[in-house]
């Protein structure tokens, strides 16, 4: 049996090979602890598979697009709540925060682009709290982020489905 | 001229001779429970993995999933073998490795160890 945080950790894995991995993992017999370890590792060494999904060109080209907006409408955002006037740090985390959400498109691994989504927003929250400029609209510049994150692959699947061509079994 | 194939590098020709050496018993903890026996390095299941998809990428290793057993809580098997174009490929590239090192005395051909 695995542990619930073991469990959560599998979701990390890339779907592909989730299932092969844990079965692999409990065909060993390792202590709980054994295991979480075995599994961070793992997570680790195939997070390069993450992005190096099979996607159409489509897809591939709806996320470039995606990249680019995230990027306009961040530095856009960050300099109407006013970075400019903010110490260096407190840019350079707004700049992780954008970048990172940007990675995060290319990951396949739902948990990881939530996880990614997540790491932004508590980037963008903590900037604003320790800046000691005031930049109340600065947790904004991540909306667009955590959306197209969040619901982007979904859209992108769905419009997938719909241009799909209808099989031999399809009725008209 | 014929294209010449992409050489597989180091990890990736251990890989594939592990999985060539397991034959049909060839799946993700077996391969790597062979190379850490035959090279004596601790190696994560992940590298594994990672190596062998990118090896199916590129059409040197094929595979094929299977269902586990009670052993493996029903979780499914990945079984791995070695294509003919990877086969090729693999030969290529230890012929390489042996090109390069003909004639350096401080890197010796095992064959000629005595």
């Amino acid at each position: 049996m695995i542990s619930p945080l073991n469990r959560a950790l599998t979701e990390f894995l890339p779907d592909k090979y989730r299932e092969e991995i844990v079965g692999d993992l409990i065909e060993q017999s390792l202590s709980t602890r054994q295991m979480m370890i075995e599994l961070l590792v793992t997570v680790a060494a195939l997070l390069p598979m993450q992005f190096r999904q099979s996607e159409d060109d489509d897809m591939k080209h709806a996320k470039w697009i995606a990249a680019a907006a995230i990027l306009v409408v961040g530095i856009l955002q960050a300099w109407d709540s006013g970075i400019l006037a903010a110490p260096p740090l407190i840019g350079t985390m707004v700049a992780v925060a954008i970048v990172i959400g940007i990675v995060g498109l290319f990951i396949a691994n739902d948990a990881v682009r939530l996880a990614i989504a997540a790491l932004v927003f508590i980037l963008l929250f903590t900037a604003r709290i320790v800046s000691p400029v005031r930049l109340p609209e600065l947790t904004l510049v991540g909306l667009p982020i955590f959306l197209i994150l969040v619901l982007g692959p979904r859209f992108m699947a769905l419009a997938k489905e719909k241009n799909r061509p209808p099989g031999p079994g399809t009725v008209a | 001229m014929a294209p010449r194939q992409d050489l597989p590098g180091g990890f990736e020709q251990l890989v594939m001779l592990a999985v060539t050496r397991l034959g049909d018993a060839a799946y993700g903890m077996t391969v790597r429970t062979e190379l850490e026996s035959r090279t004596g390095r601790k190696i994560s299941l992940g590298a594994v993995y990672s190596t062998l998809d990118r090896l199916e990428a590129k059409g040197y290793v094929s595979s094929k999933q299977s269902a586990g057993g009670a052993e493996r809580e029903g979780r499914a098997k990945r079984f791995f073998r070695v294509t003919a174009p990877g086969l090729r490929a693999l030969n290529e590239g230890i012929a390489a490795l042996d090109r390069m090192r003909e004639g350096i005395s401080t890197i010796p051909h095992p064959a000629r160890v005595t």
